[in-house]
């Protein structure tokens, strides 16, 4: 054992700076793996602890109160799933957040009153403004946070062109709606400004009905039996959620982050897997000699492996603890991020679990290399280790003969040290192909996000025009007519949005004169309607209603239903595909016709939106309600989104160098112990240390380039499967990212100049090896 | 051939030469004001007890080290002020080497060792190529044995593969570092006769030795002792056989107390 630790002490020593790469690399491994355990394995619970605390229904059903009665309620509490139901008041308005982190967002907000008694659904007040306030109200934490609007601070709903003003008087952590995906959103009156509410709109009364469910059943069949109870009573579902569509949407990006960093922690694994053997049959060849002294002295194999495992299993579990350190810096900002984003918190607690499996799957992932690289010391020979007969194989034929290869010497000896470094090359090709696979990613990203926004944009967003114009007129064709006409318009083209009934489901629609004029085509299947009886419906609701392009679907809208021949399946993420596309004949049949519509107006330059506004107002002033820049908001939307991209190309371009660094150090250091005779042979006879420099950077090229290149271009391939099962998360069906291959090429020349140049730094001690020393030896 | 003409002109000139190691606190000086000449077409032979300096002295005047002070005048350019990479540059095609360790690269076959240093130079390949097969004719070295690798041949056969890549860029010097101290009996003479051939065609050699049989087959024997050239003495053209000449070494090596 004593002997054993000696030996193990001396390899240590021996491959002190190798080792310590090798344990960056697991640094970085641990890192990343146990964020991304983290978020998997605390998040979760902590969503389902806080649903708990709060007594947060299973589901919610929004109904008018008018439709609301007894009747009603004493059938949804007959249900044999339901277990409790406690009806909510509410008024239901869609409202245009002012100054909503910079911008107008319009989103369905339910006014609650803050003094009603809750059973279910309760809320825990984070922050409350100092003082008492003007006008208070209470918000939840996603609007406070995302939007950002401090205790004390004025938040303004526009409701049908008119301005509500608040005072923020706390911040509430609430499970019921979340964020803005979930299309609906509550906020919280007290009763004094809840009535001054009711009584200026006049309208928009709701009751919330929360119900909590018995365990174990499926809410989604419970809430299709309660919109059919619903139905019955004559009482139309305006909303519904159950908790798992809620925890769906709040989860997504978290969801999604945690699958990207568990695969970057499955790419680095692979790489220090490959590393870490590497080393191991590198000193082996290194020590050829030793191992056989060692075993000429009586050392057993074992011994002798178990030594030469020690010092990389030490580092590893050393390492992999300092990594899940690091991550607990790094979370609390990743947290905040993601909490701001899915409108609750949690905290960065400490995760045992995490951690164990985090330290021991990378210790145990390196004993485990380590050891079976190791075991070729068993089939060693004494004789043959003190021979030296070591890398016999490779030696037999000599390749890319002087005499015959064309080209100059120093191309041909780069590709004889290129051809005897076998073991070199695969770690090398490894590691390239794997890191490729990020930089193809982030190219993908650069191109798709930066060069052409409009493809994520067009991908994430519904039809973007660059100015909405709410106008009053009835003459909705002069109207259009005359601001078509007006200097700096390109297209103007009516469109409205509606809350709709498909069949059982709330659907959003979306009705235009011609979808065929539109910007953003997202119909991904069958084609967008064209006349009055035709309709395209969202992924969602083709799921959920079971049918497809070919089917009827009725539409309800107030009283009013109507069947339409579906032609299409359309995508919204904004919508979670909860959404259909209706003609402008096809909705003025259900309306009766005698609604006004917006009017979407594309510019010519869209930077000119506001410019445009003002003409608009000047030319026909009165009859314009309201004027929305809406190209300022996309662009915003767009810079938040190229923000993020930037981001997260640096980041892999960071990783990715620092992953071929610290991988370039070892293989470098390793041909600098094996080939110190060598080169200090060629220095005698003639070579310059600079040739030598580049000799050895130039042996790592060809597989640096091949590696690179291959796996760029199976990129091609996978990248397009990747961005649909991420778009596929989300709810795309249809994006509109493409692979551009001159990107890619760049993206990956720029990965090997980097590498190239980071060879060439670490090849430079080279220079220093001299002829005389080595004679000297 | 450029090394058979005038053969009195002098191709190497040291003037005073000091060379000292420091170790520790302590400064060693291993060479010490050190004048020499050598002359074009000359068979030097180094000599001196262990630790003299003899190789220290060798690789100083190869422009492989650099002295601590003093002048190395090599083909008419001081080397002393060189950089690295230039005295590497200078060393291709001015210096060739033989080492008692031999020093092949052991990754490839024994034909592409001598490329190496052939092919560095310029030059048609072709005609290196050749040159080289002829090479390793005159050593005797037939083809099957120099495409064979390092680790697959005798120590003699080595040694004349090092020899072969030594000289396929016609030096204007050939310096060996005790080119026999690894080799036995067979091989050395082996050895030894490939130098006298090469010296018969006018190469200038530097060789440094502890072996009598060696230092015979120089035509100058310079004996080493304190880093300063203690003694010095003029062999004449080798014969084999040649009783006189033996008897001359031996007094002069008693001489100097060897
Ligand atoms: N790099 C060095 N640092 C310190 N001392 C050195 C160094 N190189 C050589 N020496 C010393 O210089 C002296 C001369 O060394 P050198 O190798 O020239 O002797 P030598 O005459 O060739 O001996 P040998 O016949 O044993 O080969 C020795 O005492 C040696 O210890
Ligand atoms: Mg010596």
């Amino acid at each position: 054992m004593k002997q054993i630790s000696h030996l193990s002490l001396y390899f240590f020593k021996k491959d002190k700076k190798q080792i310590l790469s090798f344990g960056m690399i697991i640094l970085i491994t641990a890192l990343i793996l146990h964020l991304a355990l983290v978020l998997a394995l605390r998040i979760d619970p902590t969503y389902d602890r806080l649903s708990d605390e709060l007594h947060s229904a299973d589901i919610d059903m929004v109904i008018p109160k008018m439709t609301d009665s007894a009747a009603l309620s004493d059938a949804v509490r007959r249900h044999p799933s339901v277990e409790q139901l406690e009806r909510q008041r509410a008024i239901l308005q869609k409202a245009v957040m002012k100054d909503f982190r910079g911008t107008d967002f319009e989103l369905n907000i339910l006014f609650y009153n803050w003094d009603d008694p809750r059973a279910m659904h309760r809320l825990s007040c984070r922050r409350r403004s100092e003082e008492a306030v003007q006008n208070p109200i209470y918000l939840p934490l996603y609007i406070a946070e995302f939007g950002e609007y401090a205790p004390g601070e004025t938040i303004t709903f526009s409701i049908g062109g008119r301005d509500f003003p608040y005072t923020v008087a706390g911040v509430v952590q609430e499970m019921q709606y979340g964020n803005a995906s979930a299309e609906l959103m509550g906020v919280f009156l007290p009763d004094a400004q809840y009535r001054q509410l009711t009584q200026a709109l006049e309208g928009g009364e709701v009751v919330n009905y929360a119900v909590r469910t018995g365990e174990g059943a499926d809410r989604q069949t419970v809430l299709t039996d309660l919109r059919k109870t619903a139905e019955e009573q004559q009482a139309p579902v305006l909303f519904a959620l159950t908790r798992e569509s809620r925890k769906q949407s709040r989860m997504m990006v978290t969801n999604l982050l945690t699958v990207i960093l568990a695969a970057f922690a499955v790419i680095v694994l692979l790489v220090s897997i490959f590393l870490c053997r590497f080393r191991i049959k590198t000193t082996v060849a290194e020590e050829m000699a030793q191992m056989g002294v060692l075993k000429s002295l009586g050392f057993t194999s074992g011994g002798i492996i178990a030594a030469e495992v020690l010092p990389y299993t030490a580092a590893a579990l050393l390492f992999s603890v300092l990594g899940v350190a690091l991550s607990y810096g790094l979370l609390p900002t990743l947290v905040n991020v993601l909490a701001l984003q899915a409108g609750f918190r949690f905290d960065v607690a400490y995760s045992p679990a995490a951690l164990i499996l985090t330290v021991a799957l990378l210790t145990v992932v390196t004993l485990v290399f380590t050891w079976l690289a190791a075991g070729r010391i068993r089939r060693l020979l004494p004789i043959a280790a003190i021979r030296g007969v070591t890398d016999g194989r490779g030696m037999k034929k000599n390749r890319f003969p002087l005499a015959k290869t064309p080209g100059s010497v120093h191309f041909t000896l780069m590709l004889k040290q290129m051809a005897v470094s076998a073991r070199q090359n695969v770690l090398l090709f490894v590691v390239l192909f794997v890191m490729t696979i990020l930089i193809a990613f982030s190219g993908s990203l650069f191109y798709n996000g930066i060069i052409r926004p409009d493809h994520l944009m067009n991908t994430l967003s519904d039809e973007s025009p660059d100015v909405i114009l709410q106008v009053s007129s009835s003459d909705i064709a002069g109207m259009k007519r005359a601001i078509g006409s007006l200097d700096g318009a390109e297209k103007v083209l009516s469109y409205a949005i509606r809350q709709v009934q498909v069949g059982d489901e709330n659907a959003v629609a979306f009705v235009c004169e011609d979808f065929s004029k539109t910007q953003n085509d997202g119909c991904y299947e069958g084609q967008n309607p064209v006349s009055g009886r035709e309709i395209a419906i969202g992924s969602a609701l083709a799921e959920r209603l079971g049918c497809g392009v070919g089917d009827t679907a009725v539409v309800t809208y107030g009283d009013t239903s109507r069947s339409y021949r579906i032609v299409g399946l359309v995508q919204s993420v904004n919508n979670r595909g909860e959404i259909c596309e209706l003609t402008d004949q096809g909705f003025a049949a259900l309306s009766g016709g005698k609604e006004t519509h917006s009017l979407y107006v594309y510019l010519k330059n869209s930077a000119d939106a506001d410019g445009f506004i003002e003409k608009a107002q000047t030319a026909c002033g009165g009859e314009i309600v309201s004027a929305v820049n809406a190209a300022k908001k996309q662009r915003e939307a767009q810079s938040l989104y190229m923000g993020i991209i930037t981001v997260v190309i640096a980041v892999i371009f960071a990783v990715t160098a620092l992953i071929v660094l610290l991988i370039l150090f070892v293989i470098i250091r390793s041909m600098m112990t094996q080939c110190r005779q060598e080169f200090g042979i060629y220095k005698a006879i003639g070579y310059s240390g600079r040739q030598l420099v580049a000799q050895t950077a130039g042996s790592l090229m060809p597989v640096t380039v091949a590696a690179a290149l291959s796996s760029a271009l199976l990129g091609l391939v996978w990248l397009p499967a990747v961005n649909h099962a991420i778009f596929g998360m989300v709810g795309a069906m249809k994006n509109h990212m493409e692979q551009p291959v001159g990107i890619l090429l760049l993206f990956v020349a720029a990965e090997i100049a980097v590498t190239l140049l980071i060879s060439v730094l670490l090849a430079r001690p080279i220079k220093k090896i001299e002829a005389y020393s080595l004679i000297k030896e | 051939m450029k090394n058979s003409e005038n053969k009195n002109h002098i191709l190497l000139s040291v003037r005073h030469l000091n060379k000292s190691f420091r170790s520790g606190d302590a400064e060693q000086t291993i060479i010490n004001d050190l004048d020499l000449d050598i002359r074009q077409g000359d068979f030097t032979v180094i000599m001196g007890s262990s630790g003299a300096g003899k190789s220290t002295l060798l690789y100083a005047l190869s422009g492989m080290d650099k002295p601590t002070s003093g002048s190395i005048t090599f083909c008419g350019e001081d080397i002393t002020s060189y950089s690295a990479d230039k005295l590497a540059v200078f060393r291709r095609k001015h210096c060739g080497f033989v080492f008692q360790q031999i020093y092949l690269l052991d990754k490839m076959s024994l034909m592409d060792n001598a490329l190496t240093a052939g092919l560095l130079v310029g030059g048609k390949k072709k005609e290196t190529v050749r040159r080289a097969a002829a090479l390793f004719e005159k050593v005797n070295l037939p083809e099957v044995t120099w495409r064979k690798f390092p680790s697959q041949i005798s120590g003699g056969e080595a040694q004349r593969a090092g020899i072969v890549r030594a000289v396929i860029n016609r030096p204007e010097v050939l310096f060996a570092d005790e080119p026999t101290g690894a080799l036995n009996s067979n091989n050395s003479d082996a050895v030894l006769d490939v130098f006298t051939e090469l010296s018969r065609d006018g190469q200038s050699i530097i060789m440094v030795t502890h072996d009598k049989k060696s230092a015979l087959r120089g035509n100058r024997v310079i004996y080493l002792r304190d880093g300063r050239i203690f003694g010095e003495c003029d062999l004449g053209e080798y014969t084999p056989d040649n009783a006189a000449r033996t008897e001359k070494l031996n007094a002069f090596l008693t001489e100097m107390n060897w």
